[in-house]
């Protein structure tokens, strides 16, 4: 089989004031409510900046089909938690995501400079970023950040819509 | 080189150089060329294609019919920096060409830029990457490591000693993308990195070859 290009997508939730963290054997997920999602019963995409975070770049991989994938897989989401999807001005949710990768070094007990004993080497990381902000405010009411490594030989539309579903695990259904 | 620097690191011990390995996302005996960006062939290491050194690999619309009943054009990408040199130009030039005759030779018709379904365009960036060398040699004791440690060592009995030197590298990734000219989408996304080896400039037939890597990816299987 022949090696590919390592992409790096994976998600990671952060969890600000209670942390909430999810893991599979290939992603680690954290979530955080600085909100409340009650009486939001409707929601729409805002616009996806690229992400700048912790050493994550948004690179070439962050195109346009990546994120109409995100956005349907969020739409299913939504929509099976009671959301539904309303024109911008009209909805009570704004829902943007980001997403990037970062290149590690992996060293043996974490050596840090240009030489090292043993054995280095490189791994592609990649990170997603949810945020959910009230269209009124723009607060922030719900983050959920992703990250990981996915094998060289993972379906990135599998790996990808398989990532949202975990970072939205937690994410409630609709109360009003 | 890699001799002397074993025996600056561990003065202790007598060391025998048996291997010098890349560690992951490094080329043993790379001669990837690159100029500015573009991709292009280079020898050892394994990859998704035949040519050693370069990796590709596709994204794609899952459910985008891309099958060869449409018709194409190949036009230049907005993506391509403004102040591209004529070597550039050139080069990617020979990508286009490549495109053309890759497509043509799946089934697909091409046609003029405002009547093709697909528009197939092209780009390069650079970016910053690590490279990683790690050398092997086997550990044999001397007396004194032996006695230092406060035992009897058999020599055989030390496992190989390994260091790894890290490095910045800069990588060259060539991108073809492919639009669906009626909904205004991307619907396919193709893409190859090398590394270039410096004063190592491509050759056309390098650059050639490096596309129909990517293409290789397309159609979807």
């Amino acid at each position: 089989m022949r090696r590919c290009v390592v992409s790096a997508l994976m998600l990671l939730l952060l969890a600000g004031g209670s942390v909430a963290c999810g893991a599979s054997t290939a992603l680690t997920t954290k979530y955080e409510t600085p909100g409340s999602l009650a009486g939001h019963p409707s929601y729409a995409f805002a616009a996806t900046p690229g992400l700048e975070e912790q050493g994550f770049t948004s690179g070439h991989l962050f195109n346009p089909i990546m994120q109409r994938r995100i956005r349907d897989e969020l739409s299913k989401e939504l929509t099976a938690r009671g959301y539904k999807e309303a024109p911008p001005d009209q909805a009570s949710l704004l829902i943007t995501f980001s997403a990037g990768g970062r290149e590690d070094v992996v060293t043996p007990g974490n050596q840090q400079g240009t030489e090292v004993r043993g054995l280095a080497y490189t791994v592609d990381r990649g990170a997603l970023v949810l945020h959910v902000l009230e269209a009124r405010d723009k607060n922030v009411v719900w983050r959920g950040w992703g990250e990981g490594v996915l094998t060289s030989s993972a379906d990135l539309d599998v790996a990808v819509r398989q990532a949202v579903r975990e970072i939205m695990k937690p994410f409630p259904p609709y109360q009003s | 080189m890699r001799i002397d620097r074993r025996m600056q690191f561990d003065q202790r011990v007598n060391v025998q150089p048996q291997a010098s390995v890349r560690g992951r996302g490094g080329w043993s005996s790379a001669r990837a060329a690159l100029v500015a960006g573009v991709v292009t062939s280079a020898l050892a290491g394994a990859g998704c294609t035949s040519s050693p050194g370069v990796r590709s690999n596709a994204d794609w619309e899952r459910g985008a019919d891309l099958g060869p009943s449409k018709t194409f054009s190949v036009t230049r990408s907005p993506l391509l920096p403004a102040d591209i040199t004529p070597k550039q130009v050139e080069l990617m030039g020979v990508v286009d060409a490549t495109t053309r005759s890759e497509l043509t030779r799946k089934g697909y018709h091409e046609a003029s830029s405002e009547q093709a379904e697909l528009i197939a365009t092209s780009y390069f960036i650079k970016r910053r990457r690590k490279d990683v060398m790690t050398s092997s040699f086997t550990c044999t004791a001397s007396p004194g490591y032996a006695m230092t440690s406060g035992g009897i060592i058999k020599a055989e009995a030390l496992p190989p000693c390994e260091e790894s030197v890290i490095s910045d590298v800069d990588e060259g990734v060539l991108l073809i993308d492919l639009y669906d000219r009626q909904h205004r989408q991307l619907v396919w996304h193709g893409w190859a990195t090398a590394r270039p080896e410096p004063g190592s400039p491509p050759t056309q037939a390098q650059v050639a070859q490096v596309t129909k890597e990517i293409l290789e990816h397309f159609p979807p299987k």
